[in-house]
C-alpha cells in the first residue's frame, strides 16, 4: 500500500474522531464560539488536508519506493521496537520500584538485549550510570525522585 | 537616563564578593539544568527557592535570576549533540544544530550559539535598562485583539518552517493545533479531552512533548542501524566557529535579537515562540533557504540569540510592573515577595539598589555564562566520542529522569515516551515535528485571544481591523501568505523541486 | 534462552521478597513522627500569593518538626487537581497539602471532582481568607463604588476581567451586578499575570481579583470595593464591602492545611500544634500583612462542621446566579 495513503487515511479518521469528539463539547455559535468550537475548527482543518494528502498520493510519482514495507527493508527494527517496550516498562515500573532500582534493571536489560554486551559489561555500565544519576539529581540537585518500596 | 550612573550604582552591588560568588552559583546551576533535558528552570527555581532564605533578598534574586537566563544558554548543548531540546526555547536549534554536529561541525555550532547567546544577552540589558518603562508601555498595549493577529502572523510565518510537503506540514499544524486545545479551557471552565487525567488539565506538557518528537524518536531512528562507534560522520572539526561561519551568522544574530527581545517582553509569548519565528524568518530572508534543516550555521546563530533576548526582556515587565511573562518570572516575583519586598511599578525608587543590583548582575552573568560555556565546548564535543551504543541508554536514562523531575509525575514520562513514537513514525512517513509544535504553543494564545476579543466586541469579528496594531498583523500576515503561496503553487504545477 | 530463564528466577525471587516488605511499610509510630521528609503540596502555581504562604509554612514548619518540609505544586482547575491526588494518598501524615477551603464546598458544586467533597480530607486549620477587591485605573473619573454604580446604570456593557471563569472574583462581582442592576460584562483571563496587564493597559474598565493590592497600595490602581469579606479591609477603611452595599456576597474560600481522610490524632496533634505556632509566629504574620490577606485563623475541626452549611448556601447562590451542575 502506499506510504502517504496510509498515513494520511490514518490521519483523516483521527480527524473525523476529534471532530465528532470536539462537537460533544457545545460549539456555541461564530459570534460566541463555545469550548468546542475551535477543536473542531482545528479538526476539521487539518481532517480536510488529510483528504488532501491521500488524494494527492494517488498522483504516481517516480523514482519512489511507496510501499510502506519499504520503510522499514533493511532495517533493523526490532531494535526500536524493543527499546520503546523496555521505556514502557521503565514507566510501569517507576513509582513502584523506586528510580534506582528501575533504572538498574530496565538499563541493564536495554544494554542486553538491544545492544547485546556482555553480562559485566552491561551490569557495570547500568549500575554506575544509575547511581550517579541519582547522586546528581537526588543528592545535588534534590529533584525529589520516586522512592520505591524498598525505601531508595 | 542616568544610564552610567544606574550602571556604576547597580555594578557596585553586584561585584560584592558575596553576590559575584551567588551569581556564578546561578549561573552555573542554570548551565546545568539547561543542559539535562526536561528539567527546566521553573522547576529547579522552586527547588532552590527556600535555600534563599538565609541571604539577603539582593543576593538571592541574583542567583534565581542567574538560573533563569543561564537555562538559555545550556539548552542548545543536547539539542545541538543529540538532538534533545533540553528547554523548549532550544526545539528549533536542534533543526540545524544536530546537523552540523553530524557534519563533524558539533564545536561551532556550539559556540556560535554561547556567543550568540552572549551578544543578544547583554545588548537584551542594555535595552532594558535604557528603555524598560517606554517599552513596558507598548507591550501593554497588546490586548486580545493584538494578540490574536500576532498569532495568525505567527502562523503564516511557520509555514515558512516547511521542508518538503507543504500540506503534510499544514496538516501538522492542524494537528498541533487541536492537541493544544486539550486542558481546562479558561473561558468556559470546561475540562477538553482530559479523560479525567488530572496532569492533563493544564494542557499537555510540551517539554516532555518535545523531547519525545526529538529526541526519543531520533533514538528510535539511530537504533534501527547498528552504530557501533560515533554518531558524527566525518572527523571533528574545529571547536570554534570560523571566520565565514562569523560571516554569515552576523544578520542572524541582529535578526534574533531583536525578534527575541521584542517577543519576549509580550506577557505569554516567551522564548519558544521567539525562536521559532527568527528561524522561519531567517529562513525567509536568506538566498538559499534549502540549506536551512541541513546544518546551515544562521540556523542555530537567530534561535540562539532569540531566546536570550527574550530572557533579558522578560525581566522588563518582571522590574518595572511586577508581571510576569512566563511562569519563571512569576517565582522570582514570588521570591521578592518572601523576601519582603513588593514587586510593581515602586521598585525601583522603592529599591534601587536591588534594582540595579540585580540589571548589573546580569551582564557579569552573561560574561561569566560564555567564560564557563566556551571551554566546555571541547568536553561537549569529546561526548560525541562516547560509542553510540554505551551514549544512548545513558541519554535515554537522562530523558527519562528529566521528564518525570518536570511536576513529578510518570505520566510526562508516558506522553515522552508516546510522542517519542509518534515521532519515530512521523519521521518515517516523512512528517515534520516543528510545525506541530508551533501550531500546538500558538494555538491556546490563538483561541483565547480570539474569544476574548469576540467578548469585547459583542461577536463582531471588525474589532480585528479596527485596532492599528491588530490590522498592522493582519496586513502583514497576508502579504507574507501571498508571498509563501506563490512559488507553492508554480511548484505543484511544474512539479516538486 | 539461558539468560532469560535466569532472568526471570531472579525476578520471581525478588518478587516475593518486596511482597513480604510491603506488608511492614506503613506501620508507623505515632511518637516517633515524623522519621522521614513531608512532601506539603500546594493547589496553585508557584510565585502565587498561596505559594509564597505555603513556602512560608513550610520553612517554617521544618524548624519544628525536625524533617523537611518540601513543597510541591499541582496545580489545576480551581484547586481540584491538588484536593484529588491528596485524597488519594495514605493518612500517615507524610503527605499533607495547603489547599482552598473551596475545594470542600463550592468547587465540586461546577465541576465533577473524583473525591468526595465532605469526606475527603482532615482539616487541620485554616490560617487565611481569600479577600477580593474590585479595582480600577488610578485615572479614572470614577472614585468610589457609588460612582461606579451611577455611571454603570447610564453606560451598560463596562468590563471587568477576573482571574478565571467560575472563580470566586468573578461570582462576587456577578452578584453585585445583578444586585444593582449594572449589566457588567465578564471577561476571563488566566490568574492574575493576566488580568493585571489587561487593567493596565486599558483593555478592561475593572479588575477583580487579589492581585491589585501591589498596585493599589503604590497608587496606579484605586480600590473601590472589597467582596468576599464580612468586614473592611483595615488597611483600606474607607471602602466598603460588597454586603455593606445591601447585596449578596459570594464568601471567598479560606487557606487550609489539610491532610488526607483519616489522619491519626497524635499525628493530627503534632501537625495542628506545629502549623498553629508557624501561623503565630512574628514573621509568618508579616507577609500576611504584606500580601494584605487577613489571619482567619480557624482549627479543622471548625471547618469540618461548618462545610455542610456553606455548601447548602453556595448551592443557593449558584442557582440565584443560574450556574453550577
Amino acid at each position: 500500500m502506499e506510504v502517504d495513503r496510509v498515513s494520511g487515511l490514518f490521519c483523516l479518521i483521527f480527524g473525523v474522531i476529534c471532530m465528532y469528539a470536539s462537537t460533544q463539547l457545545s460549539l456555541g455559535s461564530f459570534r460566541e464560539p463555545g469550548p468546542g468550537f475551535f477543536p473542531f475548527i482545528a479538526g476539521c482543518f487539518f481532517s480536510l488536508l488529510a483528504l488532501l494528502i491521500v488524494i494527492s498520493s494517488f498522483i504516481p510519482e517516480k523514482d519512489r519506493e511507496n510501499k510502506v514495507s519499504s520503510l522499514w527493508k533493511g532495517v533493523n527494527w526490532r531494535r526500536p521496537l524493543t527499546a520503546g517496550l523496555l521505556l514502557l516498562c521503565y514507566i510501569l515500573m517507576l513509582e513502584r520500584m523506586g528510580f534506582l532500582l528501575t533504572s538498574l534493571i530496565v538499563l541493564f536489560l536495554m544494554l542486553r538485549w538491544v545492544e547485546k554486551f556482555s553480562w559485566g559489561k552491561a551490569l557495570l555500565i547500568s549500575a554506575s550510570a544509575s547511581a550517579c544519576t541519582y547522586l546528581l539529581f537526588q543528592t545535588l540537585l534534590k529533584a525529589n525522585l520516586p522512592i520505591g518500596i524498598l525505601g531508595i | 537616563m542616568d544610564f552610567f550612573g544606574n550602571l556604576i550604582t547597580g555594578l557596585s552591588v553586584a561585584c560584592e564578593p558575596y553576590n559575584l560568588l551567588f551569581c556564578f552559583l546561578g549561573v552555573f546551576i542554570g548551565t546545568l539544568i539547561g543542559v539535562l533535558p526536561g528539567l527546566g528552570p521553573s522547576a529547579t527555581l522552586s527547588i532552590l527557592l527556600p535555600v534563599t532564605f538565609g541571604m539577603p533578598a539582593t543576593t538571592a534574586i541574583i542567583m534565581l535570576s542567574g538560573i533563569a537566563y543561564g537555562a538559555q544558554y545550556g539548552g542548545s548543548t543536547t539539542s545541538i549533540l543529540v538532538n534533545i531540546p533540553g528547554e523548549t526555547g532550544s526545539v528549533i536549534t536542534c533543526l540545524d544544530g544536530y546537523q552540523m554536529a553530524r557534519q563533524g561541525r558539533a564545536g561551532p555550532a556550539l559556540g556560535i550559539a554561547a556567543f550568540g547567546s552572549f551578544i543578544a544577552g547583554t545588548v537584551g540589558i542594555i535595552v532594558l535598562q535604557i528603555l524598560a518603562p517606554p517599552l513596558v508601555n507598548v507591550a501593554l498595549k497588546f490586548g486580545a485583539p493584538e494578540y490574536f493577529s500576532l498569532m495568525i502572523l505567527g502562523l503564516i510565518i511557520l509555514t515558512f518552517l516547511a521542508e518538503k510537503s507543504m500540506l503534510k506540514a499544514l496538516m501538522m499544524a492542524g494537528m498541533g493545533t487541536f492537541f493544544g486545545t486539550v486542558g481546562l479551557d479558561s473561558i468556559s471552565g470546561v475540562a477538553r479531552f482530559t479523560f479525567d487525567i488530572p496532569d492533563f488539565f493544564d494542557g499537555l506538557g510540551i517539554v516532555p512533548m518535545v523531547m519525545g518528537l526529538f529526541g526519543i524518536a531520533e533514538i528510535f531512528l539511530n537504533l534501527e542501524k547498528t552504530i557501533k562507534t560515533e554518531i558524527s560522520d566525518g572527523k571533528i572539526g574545529n571547536l570554534l566557529p570560523t571566520l565565514k561561519d562569523w560571516v554569515d551568522s552576523k544578520w542572524a544574530l541582529v535578526r534574533g535579537t531583536v525578534i527575541g527581545f521584542v517577543l519576549g517582553l509580550l506577557p505569554g509569548a516567551g522564548a519558544v515562540l521567539s525562536t521559532f519565528v527568527s528561524y522561519a524568518v531567517e529562513k525567509m530572508v536568506s538566498k538559499n533557504p534549502q540549506k536551512f534543516g541541513h546544518g546551515a550555521i544562521e540556523g542555530v546563530a537567530a534561535p540562539e540569540s532569540a531566546n536570550n533576548a527574550a530572557a533579558s526582556a522578560g525581566f522588563v515587565p518582571m522590574l518595572t510592573l511586577g508581571i510576569p511573562v512566563i511562569p519563571t518570572y512569576a517565582i522570582l516575583l514570588g521570591a521578592l515577595m518572601l523576601h519582603g519586598i513588593t514587586p510593581g511599578p515602586m521598585l525601583m525608587k522603592q529599591h534601587p539598589d536591588l534594582f540595579w543590583g540585580v540589571i548589573a548582575s546580569m551582564y557579569v552573568g552573561n560574561v561569566m555564562l560564555l567564560v564557563l560555556n566556551l571551554p566546555l565546548i571541547g568536553l561537549w564535543v569529546r561526548v560525541l566520542r562516547v560509542p553510540y551504543p554505551i551514549l544512548f541508554p545513558l541519554i535515554l536514562l537522562f530523558c527519562l529522569i528529566g521528564a518525570y523531575a518536570i511536576n513529578k509525575s510518570t505520566v510526562d514520562v508516558a506522553i515522552m515516551l508516546f510522542c517519542g513514537v509518534l515521532g519515530y513514525l512521523m519521521r518515517k512517513f516523512e512528517y515534520e515535528p516543528a510545525p506541530f509544535i508551533m501550531a500546538f504553543v500558538l494555538s491556546p494564545m490563538l483561541e483565547t485571544s480570539l474569544r476574548r476579543s469576540l467578548a469585547f466586541s459583542n461577536g463582531k469579528f471588525m474589532i480585528f481591523f479596527t485596532h492599528p496594531i491588530s490590522l498592522g498583523c493582519l496586513i502583514l500576515a497576508s502579504l507574507l501568505l501571498v508571498t509563501a503561496a506563490l512559488p507553492g503553487i508554480r511548484e505543484k504545477f511544474v512539479g516538486e523541486a | 534462552m539461558r539468560t532469560m530463564k535466569n532472568l526471570s528466577a531472579v525476578q520471581v525471587i525478588t518478587g516475593l521478597t518486596l511482597f513480604f516488605l510491603m506488608g511492614f511499610s506503613s506501620f508507623t509510630f505515632a511518637q516517633d513522627y515524623p522519621t522521614r521528609p513531608i512532601t506539603l503540596y500546594c493547589a496553585f502555581p508557584a510565585g502565587a500569593t498561596m505559594d509564597v504562604l505555603t513556602r512560608a509554612l513550610a520553612i517554617r514548619a521544618e524548624k519544628i518538626l525536625g524533617v523537611p518540609v518540601v513543597v510541591d505544586n499541582k496545580v489545576g482547575a480551581l484547586g481540584t487537581v491538588c484536593a484529588a491526588i491528596l485524597a488519594s494518598q495514605k493518612p500517615d501524615g507524610y503527605t499533607i497539602g495547603v489547599i482552598a477551603t473551596g475545594a470542600m464546598t463550592y468547587v465540586p458544586l461546577l465541576y465533577k471532582v473524583s473525591y468526595k467533597p465532605l469526606d475527603a480530607f482532615t482539616p487541620l486549620l485554616q490560617f487565611s481568607q481569600f479577600i477580593g477587591g474590585l479595582s480600577i485605573l488610578n485615572e479614572s473619573p470614577i472614585k468610589t463604588v457609588y460612582d461606579l454604580i451611577e455611571y454603570a446604570k447610564t453606560h451598560p456593557g463596562l468590563t471587568f476581567g477576573s482571574t478565571g471563569t467560575n472563580g470566586f472574583h468573578h461570582l462576587a462581582v456577578e452578584l453585585f451586578s445583578q444586585c444593582k442592576g449594572l449589566n457588567l460584562k465578564h471577561i476571563p483571563y488566566k490568574g492574575g499575570a493576566e488580568s493585571i496587564p489587561a487593567i493596565l493597559g486599558k483593555h478592561i474598565d475593572l479588575h477583580a481579583g487579589s492581585a491589585h493590592i501591589p498596585y493599589v497600595r503604590q497608587g496606579v490602581l484605586r480600590l473601590l470595593m472589597n467582596y468576599s469579606a464580612t468586614k473592611r479591609d483595615p488597611s483600606f477603611p474607607d471602602v466598603p464591602t460588597l454586603i455593606e452595599l445591601g447585596c449578596p456576597d459570594y464568601p471567598g474560600d479560606g487557606m487550609m492545611v489539610a491532610g488526607p481522610k483519616g489522619l491519626p490524632e497524635p499525628i493530627v496533634k503534632k501537625l495542628k500544634s506545629a502549623f498553629k505556632a508557624v501561623a503565630d509566629g512574628q514573621e509568618f504574620q508579616n507577609l500576611l500583612v504584606q500580601l494584605n490577606l487577613p489571619y482567619t485563623y480557624k482549627d479543622g475541626e471548625e471547618l469540618n462542621k461548618e462545610a455542610p452549611a456553606v455548601t447548602e448556601y453556595y448551592k443557593d447562590l449558584n442557582k440565584k446566579l443560574g450556574i453550577g451542575k
